[in-house]
């Protein structure tokens, strides 16, 4: 039997050429993110590439499963391949604080504070009309005046993040 | 095609191909930041590309023919 190899290196050059093209549509499918919206569930144990945070190191401490933040604020980055008008964020957390503790989303501009920031609560909802998307990362911001002194008082066990 | 014909075109179109498949992707990724790279290793891919570079190097090389002489000059 006689192998035709011209027949396979133009199977070859097809295939390659396809998926290459069927990955690029992937890719615009995803961007567009096509559907009811994006869903991320982080959690120190979970590692996902599209949410970074939070950071920095040192503010925060793994313990059991869970964030024990030192010193504030920390920060959280998430990836939004578009822009939305909506995020939903819930938290689970214990809060053994005195003093109030906020959640917020970067805004765009030059605010002296440069976030939208909102009491801390289970479910929060942030509308992101005036969001900052720098290079398409949303960034939140955790702020609890005078943790220093409460040091790890505030755990957070995960955070669902959902941009509608 | 032999074989051999066979082995050094698919390492020249995939060279070829990686490279600008990679180049597209770049272009894309400097676009719209996030679009690629939350997807694919773009190093690791240049770093293939990089290796199909020097196999298609070793296989395409062609003993060319030697130079005839350069006429001497005349004194």
């Amino acid at each position: 039997m006689k192998v035709d190899f011209k027949r396979i290196y133009f199977g070859v050059k097809f295939v390659v050429i396809a998926a290459f093209a069927v990955f690029v549509v992937f890719l615009f499918w995803q961007k567009g993110a096509v559907g009811a919206g994006i869903n991320y569930n982080v959690a120190p144990t979970t590692t996902t590439k599209f949410v970074y945070g939070l950071y920095p190191e040192g503010r925060v401490e793994i313990v059991e499963n869970a964030w024990k933040i030192k010193y504030e604020p920390v920060y959280l980055n998430v990836y939004a391949p578009r822009k939305f008008k909506k995020a939903q964020v819930t938290l689970k957390y214990k809060n053994l604080m005195e003093s109030d503790v906020f959640v917020g989303v970067k805004v765009k501009g030059n605010a002296p504070v440069p976030y939208y920031l909102k009491k801390l609560d289970k479910t929060l909802s942030f509308d992101l009309a005036g969001a900052a998307f720098e290079k398409n990362k949303l960034q939140f911001i955790i702020a609890a005046p005078g943790i220093e002194e409460s040091k790890g008082t505030l755990i957070i066990e995960s955070i669902k993040i959902q941009l509608l | 095609m032999t074989f051999a014909t066979f082995i050094k075109n698919t390492t020249q179109f995939l060279f070829k191909a990686g490279f600008i498949f990679w180049l597209i992707l770049a272009i894309l990724e400097l676009l719209m930041p996030g679009f690629v790279i939350y997807y694919i290793n773009m190093q690791l891919w240049l770093i293939v590309v990089c290796c199909l570079a020097v196999a298609r190097a070793f296989l395409c090389k062609e003993i060319s023919p030697p130079k005839a002489d350069a006429p001497m000059a005349q004194k």
